[in-house]
Parts: structure tokens; sequence; C-alpha cells
């Protein structure tokens, strides 16, 4: 991948971050039953990744299956000081996950079916008024990012449900921490507009 | 937009995301957002919850997983996968995406307390197999009929959020 100018200044000004997970990685790699350490970390941003993306409780679990399996697999090849490989692991398994949706959505649109919306199958509260006013913010506020462009989704995704920073959504997508960060801006910026107008999603 | 506008706002949502953790120093050194952005990421970062699967999946794919791990171990052929089908998996004995159709309803059920200790950093919304959540304060709900559970852990607005 080249970088361009600023880019590339951003690029190399920032030192790589500290994965954290090395030591489990390396741990993981020298036995691979350790792995379960990172699966149990790991397991409910990558089923939220991939809930979100599919809006399906099914197809989420069968992608974080296909995620963490392909992930235990591949250990091997994981090199945190690689830039194919990310340079954290987290970064590598989202770019995992991101491979594994892509893959899905190609044999969808070659066997497309109809999917549930799970997030309306259910409701938990005890006040169901509550429930209803909750319900109702939630439903405007998905749909609002239902409408954004795909990579702008995913970025506003990423950052807000899996708490990753900019330069950690740049590594999982292929762009630059700046061009994130634009990303981020004007998908916030359209989901604003769209909340604030009465009746958009109606 | 300029490039600055975009860095001011990552700056906010790194001090807004990071809740408590990010400590009183970061108040003062705040950025200047728009309010329609601040108070639209306020909303997001309540609404954007983190899902989690079921106990049943999860422990599930911790036996494929441990099952993959011991075959590594014995030196059994685990081919990698390269392909990026599902359908490789589903010839190593997992679902798969092709198992969908196939496989019946699971009632989701309580979360293991060790992914919740994993997962849960401590403020984030967390849902159980796709429950709503919004507004249960660290309780268990019973859902008849569903069987599903969600809990959420209270969230004390900061003091950039109260100022929105």
């Amino acid at each position: 991948m080249f970088l361009k100018g600023r880019e590339r200044d951003e690029a190399t000004a920032r030192p790589l971050p500290l994965d954290a997970d090395r030591s489990a990685v390396e741990a993981a790699r020298r036995d691979p039953r350790r792995f379960e350490a990172l699966y149990r970390k790991y397991v409910a941003q990558v089923y939220s990744f991939a809930f979100y993306e599919t809006r399906d409780h099914h197809a989420a679990e069968d992608l974080t299956e296909v995620v963490f399996l392909r992930a235990l697999r591949s250990l091997h090849t994981f090199d945190e000081r690689g830039v194919e490989s990310g340079s954290t692991f987290r970064v590598w398994l989202f770019r995992i996950a991101r491979n594994a949706l892509a893959n899905e959505r190609r044999r969808e649109r070659r066997h497309p079916q109809a999917t549930l919306d799970a997030a309306h199958d259910v409701a938990a509260t005890d006040d169901p008024a509550a429930a209803v006013v909750a319900r109702d913010e939630a439903d405007r506020a998905w749909r609002a990012i239902e409408r954004l462009p795909e990579e702008r989704r995913r970025a506003l995704l990423l950052r807000f449900v899996d708490e990753m920073s900019a330069r950690e959504i740049g590594e999982v997508l292929g762009r630059s921490e700046g061009a994130v960060r634009v990303l981020i801006h004007r998908a916030l910026r359209a989901v604003a507009s769209d909340l604030s107008e009465p009746g958009r999603d109606r | 937009m300029s490039d600055e506008d975009a860095i001011q706002l990552d700056s906010y949502l790194d001090r807004l995301l990071a809740g408590p953790d990010a400590g009183p120093a970061a108040l003062d050194a705040l950025p200047a957002v728009e309010v329609a952005l601040a108070s639209t990421a306020v909303r997001l970062r309540t609404e954007l919850v983190r899902f989690h699967p079921s106990f049943r999946f999860e422990e599930r794919l911790a036996r494929r997983l441990l099952e993959v791990a011991e075959a590594q171990l014995r030196g059994s052929v685990v081919e990698p996968d390269r392909s990026g089908e599902p359908v490789a998996l589903a010839a190593a004995g997992g679902v798969g995406a092709r198992g969908i159709a196939a496989r019946r309803v699971v009632t989701r059920g309580l979360s293991s307390p060790r992914s919740q200790g994993a997962a849960d950093d401590g403020h984030r919304g967390l849902l159980l197999g796709g429950a709503i959540a919004s507004g249960v304060i660290a309780s268990g709900v019973s859902l008849a009929g569903a069987g599903l559970v969600a809990w959420r852990r209270a969230r004390t607005l900061h003091r950039w959020e109260r100022l929105i």
C-alpha cells in the first residue's frame, strides 16, 4: 500500500502501539489450547461487529465461529510488526472478521435469503412504556446508521461499539488514520442530521 | 469540514469513550466540538451497545476451538483456511455459514462469568443474545418466552455529557 504525503507522515510520526495481547499470543503459539484466553477476551467484540453488520444473531454466531477458527489456525502467520499483519492482535482479528464478512456477503449475493431484523425480536425491561420509548429511540438511531454508506457505517461502529482508535480502524479498513477521522466525522454529522429531522424515519 | 474539525472530534470521542478511565485531567482539555455532533456522540455511546453471544454458543465454540488446538498439538493435519469460504469449516466439522438453515433455534442463556468480565470493560452497555436492554441497570431481566437475559451496568454521566 502506498501512502501519500500527509498520510505517510502520519504513519511514520507515531510509534506503533504496544500490543497488550502479546504475551497471550505467544502463549497460544506455544500451546494452541491457550488461545482460549484471547477467544474469551474478544468474543463479544467480534460477535458485536458481526451482529451489527448482519443484523442476524445466527449469522453473527456463524461469522464469529469462522473468525476464531481462522484466527487459531492462522495464528502462526500473525506478525505484529508486519504491515500486512497489523500492529496488534485485535486489529489482525478484525481484519479476519472483515474478510469473512466480505466472503459471506459475496455468498449472500449468489444465494440471497431473507434475513431477520434480530434487534426487533425481543425487548427487555420491566417497564413496558419505557421499553417502547427506548426501543423507538434505538430504532431511530439504528435506521440512521443503516442509511450510511458502508465504509462510514463500519468506521462508526468500530469506533463506538468496539472502541477502536482511528488508527486501529484504519488498519482494519486499510485506510489512513486521517481518512478514518474524516469518515467518522462525516458519519456522525449525517446521523446527527438524520436524527434531527422529525419523521425522517417514519 | 476541515481536517482540524475531524481531529477535534476524534479527540473528543477518545475522551467520551474512555469514560471514567479518561481521568479528571481530560475534562480540562476537552476539545470544542459542535453541540449537534457532541450530543449525537453521547447518544450513540449509549445506544450502540456491545452484544454478547449466548452462553451456549460461546461454550460450544470454546469446545470446538479446543478440539482444533488439540489436533494441532497432536500434529494432526489441520488445513489452514486459505479459501476464505465458510464451507472449509463445515468440512472440518464446524457449523459455518451454510449451517444456518439446518440449525435449530437456540434459546440463549446466561453468559459465563469469565466472558462477562473480559468483555465488559466496566462502562459499556452489554447485551446478551440480542436482547434490548436500554435503561436496565445492573439487573438480570427475565424474558418470558424468549428466554433471553440482558443487563446493563449503570452508566454515570460524565461532566462533558451533562454539559450538553
